[in-house]
């Protein structure tokens, strides 16, 4: 984080960016991992900061390319690097970022098990406590 | 404006809100229902509701006007969302409900005291949250009252009352669980509004290649992916924007309301998809509007902020009245949840904070006091501030984040954290919030690269936390409460 803001101080932009990208990533490893385990964290991470690098890369790219210019090319009428940030970039970052909590809920963000181990903890504290 | 089309849609729009409110109450048995909705509602509504507690006016009206000016600059800030809402999901989501099964959870300074066993991070966050919250709803009184004016044809004053009386009533008889619902309603209004803003968008336009083209030709950085920012803006609000929703009080309160923890499994993929789509009102009324005007159908902006009024002029008259319907559930629900966090800090966390306790049977009477007042301070502050309100409403999304996201991304998630470390990260937040504020609005300075000033106080605050931690002892590791242990080890 201090990296970003002395990035961010510095006007190195580009680095700027790859530091948001890698920031965003810890933080999703950290509350996607569980106590001293990394489990499904760690490919989410990775995803995340491969996706987001690959599209900061080309949108930086055609952005300076054709700056100031219409493009020598478009998809579906959008400058490419417009298109690399909407759609592209807001639906695969959408993938790691958000739709991956339902898909790994029931196996390790919340399961069955860890719900009935925590209740049970809690009781034992309780029950303690009443003693 | 005032056609009976738009009126009809906007009272019965006003009529449905207020009975749903009114419902709420049917719900609240406890003075935690009354001011934190403790588990009370499914997966399905919280997570509508905190999308649309999130998406404020601003997307509406702001968020447009911003294409319209800079072209593709603020899309970063709401392409950015989205992720926000996985982000505060995986992080803070799990650990806040675990604590809510054990706790008798209402608030977030209820929380912040759990966790870190102290009254005085309490009492900081309270402060910090009043705080914020007159700030916001300060900036809301005339931007509710001008487009209520607008759509029914009655005078600023009316407008205000009409707007806030009814989201004071229903916010003051039912508090959170009222916020909620209609929060729900509310949100349901705006994606419809904005799935319908896309399609005649396009069709209006020729689709994407004749809506881009047609404004790149005229100016083409108004289609490049910056836009006429500065690349470490957007690079900072991209951050800000994606981190700092999990500060936000009004997406953390959502997850001690739901009823079940399975009911956390769908929610980031409804929350953020909810804004997915509603974000996509943001992206294209303000490059339609850019249309219409680079192709002679509508003459050119005096302000930026009126391109979506120019826009919705060209729809059928019962499709703009759904989206100022939209509109208005914009404001009335960010405005009724940031009441409610308000009212709550006032009436218990304050107290609390001094080490007196209101019985609880007169917490919710108390409750419907304080939110009368406090709209009421709110209303009269927002009409008569002028000056005031427009330096204090800077105190928006950075500020809450910089006081609030410390405490829960890394209090819930690092048992290390102590309670010396939350007291300076508040401090500091507190601190450097309102000595930019009279940087940029008092003195008029600007930092450089128009690099946005929340920025640093959020990374200053979540660095003093950590680093402060490092070196003190309290509330951490063995001295952790059980319960709130076992919910961080889970």
């Amino acid at each position: 984080m201090l990296l970003v803001l002395v990035a961010a101080l510095m006007n190195s932009w580009q680095l700027l960016g790859y530091l948001v990208g890698l920031s965003l990533t810890l933080w999703l490893i950290t509350g996607a991992m569980k106590e001293n385990e990394l489990g499904p964290a760690l490919w989410l991470g990775i995803t995340l900061f491969v996706f987001w690098a690959v599209c900061i890369s080309l949108i930086f790219k055609y952005w300076a390319e054709f700056r100031g210019q219409f493009p020598a090319f478009t998809i579906a009428g959008m400058h490419p690097g417009f298109f690399v940030l909407f759609p592209v970039m807001w639906l695969l970052l959408f993938i790691p970022g958000t739709l991956s909590y339902a898909l790994i809920f029931d196996k390790w963000i919340l399961s069955e098990e860890t719900w009935n181990e925590f209740k049970k903890k809690v009781e034992g504290i309780e029950g303690g406590e009443e003693q | 404006m005032s056609d009976p089309v738009t009126v009809t849609v906007v009272i019965g729009y006003f009529v449905l809100t207020f009975a749903i409110g009114l419902y709420a109450v049917k719900r609240v048995k406890t003075a935690e229902h009354y001011f934190g909705a403790h588990k009370l509602f499914g997966a399905v509504v919280t997570s509508v509701a905190a999308f649309a507690s999130i998406m404020s006016g601003f997307g509406f009206i702001g968020g447009p006007g911003l294409v319209y000016a800079l072209g593709a600059t603020s899309l970063w800030i709401t392409l950015a969302a989205p992720i926000g809402f996985g982000l505060g999901w995986f992080i803070v989501g799990k650990r806040i409900r675990l604590i809510a099964e054990v706790r008798p959870i209402a608030t977030l300074p209820d929380i912040a005291a759990a966790r870190f066993k102290s009254e005085a991070v309490r009492g900081l966050l309270a402060v910090s949250l009043v705080l914020g919250v007159i700030a916001y709803l300060g900036t809301q009184v005339m931007a509710g009252g001008y487009v209520v004016s607008g759509l029914l044809g009655v005078n600023l004053e009316t407008a205000i009352l009409i707007i806030f009386g009814i989201t004071m009533v229903y916010t003051a008889i039912a508090g959170m669980a009222a916020s909620i619902l209609t929060d729900f309603f509310q949100g349901l209004i705006m994606i419809v509004a904005a799935i319908g803003v896309l399609i005649f968008a396009l069709m209006m336009t020729g689709g994407t290649e004749g809506l881009f083209t047609t404004i790149g030709q005229k100016d083409p950085i108004l289609i490049d992916p910056l836009g006429k920012g500065t690349w470490v803006l957007v690079l900072m609000w991209y951050f800000v924007f994606a981190l700092g929703g999990l500060g936000q009080p009004h997406l953390a309160t959502k997850f001690y309301a739901l009823r079940n923890y399975r009911d956390l499994k769908w929610g980031a993929l409804i929350s953020g998809g909810s804004y997915m789509l509603s974000s996509l009102l943001w992206i294209f009324v303000g490059y339609a509007a850019l249309w219409l005007v680079i192709g002679g159908k509508i003459p050119a902006l005096q302000k930026p902020d009126q391109a979506a009024i120019a826009f919705l002029g060209q729809l059928p008259v019962w499709m703009a009245a759904v989206v100022y319907a939209g509109l208005l559930a914009a404001i009335m629900s960010t405005a009724s949840g940031f009441i409610s966090i308000g009212t709550a800090a006032i009436v218990r966390d304050l107290p609390l904070a001094f080490g007196k306790e209101l019985e609880h049977s007169k917490q919710v009477w108390w409750g419907r006091i304080v939110t009368i007042l406090l709209t009421v301070f709110a209303v009269i502050f927002g009409y008569f501030g002028k000056y005031l309100v427009a330096i204090l409403g800077a105190l928006g999304w950075g500020y809450f984040a910089s006081a609030t996201l410390p405490l829960l991304a890394i209090g819930l998630n690092w048992k290390r954290a102590t309670r010396e470390g939350a007291i300076a990260s508040l401090t500091v937040a507190l601190v450097l919030n309102i000595g930019f504020l009279i940087y940029e609005k008092v003195l008029g300075m600007k930092l450089p690269y128009a690099l946005p000033s929340y920025g640093i106080s959020i990374i200053a605050a979540l660095l003093v936390i950590i680093v402060v931690s490092l070196f003190t002892r309290g509330a951490a590791e063995e001295d952790l409460d059980p319960d709130i242990k076992a919910a961080i080890e889970a």
